[in-house]
């Protein structure tokens, strides 16, 4: 079946829809099907692709649970989606089609878009036409990227996926050694047994993540405040804080504060419980 | 185009009950009119109706292979609780019967108005709910379903006496809260 995700808002979290019920009945989609893919590679972002490569990216669990299952929800109940009407064509941003839990997908930018051009047709003994199409998608079936229905998740061009998938920043690339080095110094933390080299790699990748992100002002001290308030309000989690410092006994105690320092714990608006998500990412505010 | 056409005949065809009552309910139609019933031989009022009802019998059963046409199957549905809701529909129905056999007392420009307005709610009230009791004879069902996300369709099956978790693979998508298999 082939479906398309629809832009979110504001007001409205990202949908889905119907958009083609049984293409295997159908000559017309006999192209969109999974890759070919010969040589694959980790993901590694500093690597530049050759024309038949394509990285790849191992998903955990939970991962796959806030990635990719928002994709195979419906794959067994296609009637609980509406099906897409023409209003829906110009915030589809992704086409994809499910094939037994493997996902091929396609991503649909703005110059994909066709809105009510009048082109000029030419036809053979006949005089030029002048053809009127309404607003449409050109789909020449391009595939972005491709899940294989067990923990990988294949691409080519990861900043053309990222919005695609929430959380996929993880991936983006580890913290060098004196990155990690460098966070572990930060003042906002008091070490007790933990060395660069012995952080694993997801918690390498946050590390990366969090030194390059300004907003979470980790490296000029910005929100030294707001990150050790948040320690204090999940004390439950057991991150001691001493004299202004969050005390970082083990791995473990890392990882919880890489949970809180990436917003991964919160107090939900509607029930008042805290909370802990197992992915995160900056909602699309472009209505 | 075609799937437009196709919903039409679907609603004409689930209207069509309406259509013969209002037809039967005319004062002035010749071995048809009930109102002339008694001045009319009783066989002929009795092979013509059955004629009319054969022949939207047969519309009916028509816009069924349409649909197969028209509509793809393929659509998937995991259903947690299954109703049957013949006896819900079926009176309303009998109730726009009634309203159509009272239509006969009225001039033929005022009866056709309120006809077409009837028709006209008919068609926007078959955007979330469909209803064909002529498919009930051809073995058909009809269920109100509820889904394992909580969403609630009518389902028209020839599956009879539903119960419990059901998983449906083949079904098709008259609009987005009804879907039939076949």
């Amino acid at each position: 079946m082939i479906f398309a995700k629809i832009k979110g808002s504001k007001r409205q979290p990202p949908e889905h829809r119907v958009l083609f019920v049984n293409p295997e009945s159908s000559n017309d989609f006999h192209f969109y099907l999974p890759p070919t893919i010969s040589e694959k590679t980790k993901f590694n972002p500093e690597k530049k692709l050759d024309s038949h490569e394509w990285f790849y990216v191992e998903l955990s669990p939970d991962q796959i649970g806030s990635m990719i299952q928002p994709y195979l929800i419906n794959e067994n109940s296609s009637a609980d989606l509406n099906k897409a009407i023409e209003s829906d064509y110009s915030v589809i941003e992704v086409v994809y089609r499910v094939i037994h839990s493997t996902i091929i997908f396609t991503k649909i930018t703005d110059s994909f878009r066709i809105r009510n051009r009048i082109l000029l047709k030419f036809h053979d003994l006949e005089q030029a036409k002048l053809i009127k199409e309404e607003s449409s998608i050109e789909f020449s079936g391009k595939k972005d990227a491709y899940f294989d229905g067990n923990n990988r998740l294949y691409f080519r061009d990861f900043s053309k996926i990222r919005s695609m998938f929430p959380g996929i920043e993880e991936f983006y690339r580890e913290a060098t050694q004196s990155e990690k080095q460098e966070f572990l110094d930060n003042d906002l933390f008091d070490v007790e047994d933990i060395e660069p080299d012995q952080i694993g790699q997801r918690d390498s990748s946050r590390i990366a993540a969090i030194l390059n992100d300004d907003t979470i002002g980790l490296r000029d001290g910005s929100n030294t405040t707001k990150i050790l308030r948040a320690a204090q309000e999940f004390a439950e989690l057991g991150i001691h804080v001493q004299s202004g410092r969050l005390i970082m006994k083990d791995k473990k105690d890392l990882h919880t504060i890489l949970n809180l320092i990436t917003s991964r714990y919160y107090i939900s608006d509607i029930t008042g419980k805290k909370m802990q998500s197992y992915g995160s990412a900056a909602l699309d505010t472009t209505e | 185009m075609r799937k437009t056409l196709t919903k039409l005949l679907l609603s004409l065809s689930s209207f069509s009950g309406v259509l013969y009552f209002y037809i039967v309910g005319r004062q002035d139609i010749p071995f048809v009119s009930l109102h002339q019933l008694h001045i009319n031989d009783g066989h002929t009022f009795l092979i013509r109706n059955l004629a009319y009802l054969i022949i939207f019998g047969i519309f009916a059963y028509i816009t069924l292979i349409f649909t197969r046409l028209a509509f793809q199957t393929g659509e998937t549905l995991v259903v947690d609780e299954e109703k049957p809701i013949e006896s819900v529909a079926v009176p309303t129905y009998i109730g726009l019967f009634v309203i159509a056999l009272s239509l006969g007392s009225m001039s033929q420009e005022t009866s056709l108005v309120v006809l077409i307005i009837l028709f006209a709610f008919w068609t926007r009230l078959e955007k979330i709910f469909y209803f064909n009791p002529i498919w009930l004879f051809f073995g058909y069902r009809f269920y109100e379903v509820k889904s394992a996300s909580k969403n609630t369709y009518t389902l028209v099956t020839k599956r009879d006496r539903l119960k419990g978790k059901h998983d449906f693979d083949k079904l098709r998508r008259i609009n987005n809260y009804t879907f039939l298999e076949f």
